[in-house]
């Protein structure tokens, strides 16, 4: 067994085992595929819903179709939601025994190992087959407690009045996008309603099954919890190993009442090529508990957003495999390749203004780097840019590593009368030539000039410069530089550079020079365009070209330098002779006065401005996650929803949050959570665990938020990573909005690898290596570990131990 | 007692980073023998202790080391305990969320079972230690540590005090039943009770099955384990060797005796 050849082989290939399997598709109702009014109509006829229910679900329909796609929400670009079954009902009516569920399904339980589990520690179990629950029961003396436990459609039908009281309450379909999506074809998904002072000591558990090839499962989960009451419910969830992706975006809504305690626990295994896009909050009361213990061990590949690199290209025009400037943790900046574009539709967009005049257009829930200063401390975040106001600094791009290459020439062919020599490769003398070119320069018939008077300083230097490089024969009149060669004006167009000055613009290849190059041709433009105004030691470009003065900056930020804002000026005159009055429009381009040297810097957030509809793009990056789009660091978008999130609603209401994740080679996996202190005097607790190996990148991403006047509350976030090679990364985005002084909040953060003497220590008593590590490893997620059911715990350990195999050593 | 000694260590060079702490360095221990080896800090001890175990930071540049007759230079250090070797840590490393007993039935069960491949290619079916059983034995030797039996749970050596740490080394060392076991510096760290407990620990575990080693830079616990032999070891080999009466000239005489004798001998 070799596992480190193939290092992720491990767990996939035992996923594939052991879950991977599918049957044949059986049910006897399929909606054709794609989202309309009919479809959700046919959806609530063929369950019998009453008609406030079809109304909520319309409703919620025309939410989804209008609300834009989540970019916080995941890699969800990708989705097509034309080509999803949302609804495929696996059998006639639920079943209360195994005998009564369809032998093929019942099959898929049984090699998943459901009814066994509920013979042994299992107060209850309900088991979705697609849209459906096929199987639901609880224990008998649980039910004669008045403890419901239901699929959420039967608990629909027969206990409408508690149902509709809750039902949306905490997640409304406005919500976000997934959350409409749900609302509107919600099937399946379990209730649960544990009566008052009722407590059910051993689990309830749902299992969630996709079986049907582009399925779309939308279960829909409602906890209710009522005083003083206990319940522990489960889920877990498995899907076929198809090729094509399978879409999971459940609404978990749970209610935890005065002095009630509840505890959800997740084992989510999917493929890889499921979309997990979960909405998941609960609203805690009066001296309740809620508490979240989440267990991810399937893949959530990289992420994805805009733009760009030394290269400058537009995100469009970006193709996978190309290199991109990323920000690695130590802040430095290193190459990564692009593994995927796409197109994201057309979306409102905005845009942004820094105070050294930076702009990006971007939509609203596009992260930006921040830096947050409290007192002393400062603080680095990802914020979205609806969430940035003017006191936020934002991370821009200073100087970049230089990849560039001179640019090779190829001969053309030769029309000229006179031959000239062209040259082979660029320098940095050709391209401050081009640059004044570009200012100064321009072609009518067969000759080239130079608009550059004898009196200019860079006269002398523009006349070495054709004598040199080209060997041509010049002369000047009437102050300008006359160049009569068809072979050079063929040349400087061949390259790219028009001959008029409203159509030049910079080409694309002098992007990709070396930066002394490129600052070379900055230069040369500005001896030709630039000056320094009276009492400033800056200079600026004048043009009539705004486009130019767009590339020109763009190109200064690649290299490192300082350009600020763009501005327009305009007259209308008559010229003395004519009659007719003709508006004269230039603008302006300012330079910062000296170089960005370091990595990255920071700059105040000067506006924000809603645009139109724009098209919009995302590129997925290797490895990290962030990129420079127009100088700006940005995030990729996606921010998964499987966040639990936990609203402290009343005094007394604690809330944690537990959870792991486990990321090999390829994978992006985050943890997180969020909770929030709507009341005074409660309490949360996060505890986030993240291992990473073979390059994979695990993190833990999330928000602690206390509302205006919410005092004497307390937050302790820790968030521990495990390292295991040097290969691979932790991140940490803690994200504190706290609007109240009277408050104690802790974050914690350790970062370890698997240390040498750790693993010698293990092996000096026989323990072989790989087994060591996998020790070490168990016993870093322990703490969580220890809070999940028995037989959870195991498999866990199973699935750490299956990762490890050969990874060390 | 065999012709040839178990723990042969001949003519043993080893480098660490790049220097060369032990320079020739020769020994020879047997089961059932009791050996200290003294010196003073620098000498080159711990590198002895870490090298014999198979740390892979030492690098060894000649000679070598024979155990039950074989050269183990090619041995991992999981192999080298397998095969009988013990080495008891001077400063035990903390692990985190892992347990004594989850630790020592995953160690004794890593010997139990069978590590090679059967001839048709496949794994043999591991055969561990009943959990009963291991509870039973587990409790044994903790008493004779006067070990509490919480401890157990613990996790190991996270937020262990010195005594505890010792101790638990010495459980260890009682759980899988080593033929030679190194003791590096087990006395340091130890107040005076803990000292007494973790020697009589020892002694309860030496007799014919096993050699010991112990390492020390301190006469000190050699009042509660009499070695049956001393050396003396300086700049990375041992200078002098002899009885038991060599740790007391030790003690009265310091390190410097043996250093002029060195040089008088030149």
């Amino acid at each position: 067994m070799n596992a480190s050849e193939n290092p992720t082989g491990g767990i996939r290939d035992s996923y594939t085992e052991k879950y991977g399997f599918h049957d044949a598709d059986q049910f006897v109702f399929k909606a054709r595929k794609g989202l309309d009014a009919g479809i959700v109509r046919g959806i609530s006829q063929m369950k019998g819903e009453p008609a406030w229910m079809l109304e909520f679900r319309l409703k919620a329909l025309e939410t989804f179709q209008k609300k834009p796609m989540p970019r916080w929400g995941g890699d969800v670009g990708q989705i097509d939601f034309d080509d999803i079954y949302y609804y495929v009902k696996p059998t006639e009516q639920e079943a209360k025994s195994w005998d009564d569920v369809p032998a093929d399904m019942k099959r898929t339980f049984d090699r998943l190992g459901i009814p066994e589990a509920e013979q042994k520690f299992l107060s209850g179990v309900g088991a979705q087959y697609d849209s459906e629950v096929v199987y639901h029961k609880i224990k008998e003396n649980l039910s004669k407690l008045g403890v419901l436990f239901l699929s959420t459609d039967h608990a629909l039908r027969d206990h409408e009045e508690l149902f509709r009281q809750y039902f949306g309450t905490v997640i409304p379909p406005t919500d976000n996008k997934f959350a409409a999506l749900n609302s509107a074809v919600w099937s399946g998904g379990s209730f649960i309603y544990v009566p008052k002072g009722v407590r059910v000591d051993v689990p309830l558990q749902a299992y969630f099954r996709i079986n049907t090839k582009d399925m779309g499962q939308f279960e829909r989960t409602l906890i209710i919890v009522d005083e003083g009451a206990y319940v522990h419910y489960v889920e877990g969830c498995t899907a076929p190993t198809y090729s094509s992706d399978s879409l999971h975006s459940a609404v978990v809504e749970i209610i935890v009442k005065a002095g009630g305690r509840c505890r959800y626990t997740t084992i989510q295994n999917w493929s890889n090529n499921v979309y997990n896009l979960v909405t998941k909050r609960a609203a805690a009361y009066r001296d309740a508990t809620m508490e979240w213990v989440d267990g991810n061990l399937g893949c959530i590949t990289g992420d994805s957003a805009i733009l760009v690199n030394n290269d400058v290209v537009p995100i469009e025009q970006i193709e996978p495999g190309a290199m991109v400037y990323a920000l690695n943790a130590e802040m430095e900046w290193e190459r990564r390749p692009v593994l995927a574009k796409r197109y994201s539709g057309r979306q409102q967009v905005h845009l942004l203004r820094t105070e050294n005049h930076r702009e990006v257009r971007a939509t609203a829930n596009h992260p930006f780097l921040t830096l947050t200063k409290q007192g002393k401390h400062a603080s680095l975040a990802w914020k979205r840019l609806d969430q940035l106001t003017t006191r936020d600094l934002v991370a821009i791009s200073g100087t970049v590593p230089d990849h560039g290459k001179s640019r090779s020439f190829e001969p053309i062919p030769n029309h000229g009368r006179k031959a000239i020599t062209l040259p082979e490769t660029s320098t940095e003398e050709l391209m401050w030539l081009l640059g004044v070119y570009v200012g100064d320069g321009y072609v009518e018939r067969s000759r080239v000039y130079f608009a550059v008077p004898p009196a200019d300083k860079s006269h002398s230097r523009v006349l070495e410069s054709l004598a040199g490089l080209f060997g041509v024969d010049f002369e000047v009149r009437k102050g300008v530089v006359r160049i009569n060669s068809v072979s050079l004006r063929d040349w400087l167009m061949h390259l790219g550079f028009s001959g008029k000055a409203h159509e030049k613009r910079v080409p694309v290849w002098v992007y990709q020079l070396p930066r002394e190059q490129r600052v070379a041709f900055i230069e040369g433009y500005i001896a030709a365009d630039g000056h320094f105004r009276a009492n400033h030691k800056n200079v600026s470009i004048t043009s009539v070209n705004r486009a130019l003065l767009e590339d020109v900056k763009a190109l200064a930020i690649a290299c490192g330098l300082d350009p600020r804002k763009i501005s327009r000026w305009s007259r209308v005159e008559k010229k003395p002779l004519g009659k007719v009055e003709k508006e004269y429009t230039h603008y302006f381009l300012y330079f910062g006065e000296g170089r960005l040297d370091r990595p990255v810097y920071f700059s105040r957030v000067s506006a924000i401005e809603a645009l139109d509809v724009q098209d919009t793009w995302d590129i997925e990056i290797e490895g990290t996650h962030n990129f420079v789009a127009n100088g700006f660091v940005v995030h990729n978008s996606k921010l998964t929803m499987k966040y639990p999130a936990i609203y402290l609603m009343e005094p007394g209401a604690h809330g944690e949050v537990l959870s792991i994740a486990f990321a090999g080679k390829g994978q992006h996996q985050d943890a997180g959570a969020k909770a929030v202190h709507v009341a005074s005097h409660t309490t949360s607790k996060i505890v986030s665990k993240s291992i990473s190996k073979d390059g994979g990148r695990a993190g833990y991403r999330g928000l602690v938020k206390v509302a205006k006047g919410a005092v004497g509350c307390r937050s302790t976030v820790n968030c521990d990573a495990l390292i295991l090679d040097d290969l691979s990364r932790s991140d940490t985005y803690p994200t504190m909005e706290i609007e109240e002084d009277q408050v104690s909040i802790g974050h914690e953060a350790t970062v370890s690898k698997i240390g040498d003497e750790q693993l010698f220590y293990l092996t000096s008593r026989g323990v072989p290596k790989d087994e060591a590590a996998a020790m070490i490893v168990a016993g870093f997620i322990e703490p969580v570990v220890k809070e999940l059911p028995m037989e959870y715990a195991v498999e866990m350990n199973r699935l750490i131990q299956l990762q490890m195999e050969g990874s060390v050593g | 007692m065999s012709q040839t000694a178990d723990l042969v260590v001949q003519d043993l060079h080893v480098a660490v980073e790049g220097k060369q702490i032990l320079k020739g360095l020769s020994l020879e221990v047997r089961k059932g023998e009791v050996h200290a080896l003294m010196g003073p800090n620098g000498s080159g001890k711990s590198t002895l202790a870490n090298t014999l175990m198979g740390h892979p930071r030492y690098e060894v540049t000649g000679g070598d080391i024979l155990f039950k007759g074989e050269s183990i230079l090619g041995l991992e250090s999981d192999a080298r305990s397998r095969a009988g070797l013990f080495l008891a840590f001077q400063y035990p490393v903390a692990i985190p969320g892992v347990t004594v007993s989850n630790f020592l039935r995953t160690a004794l069960n890593a010997r139990l079972a069978p590590r090679v491949a059967t001839t048709d290619g496949s794994m043999p079916a591991r055969r561990g230690i009943a959990p009963k059983e291991f509870r039973a034995l587990l409790r044994e030797h903790m008493a004779l540590l006067k070990m509490d039996e919480s401890f157990a749970l613990r996790y190991l050596n996270d937020g262990f005090s010195g005594g505890e740490k010792k101790r638990t080394e010495i459980l260890q060392m009682a759980m899988l039943k080593p033929e030679i076991a190194i003791m590096d510096e087990t006395d340091s760290g130890l107040d005076i009770d803990a000292l007494r407990i973790v020697s009589e620990g020892v002694n309860a575990l030496s007799g014919p099955d096993l050699g010991v080693l112990v390492i020390t830079h301190y006469q000190r616990i050699l009042d509660y384990i009499k070695p049956h032999f001393v050396h003396v070891m300086l700049d990375g080999r041992i200078t002098l060797s002899g009885g038991p009466e060599l740790a007391l000239e030790l003690e009265s005489r310091g390190y410097d005796f043996v250093r002029e004798g060195k040089e008088s001998a030149r």
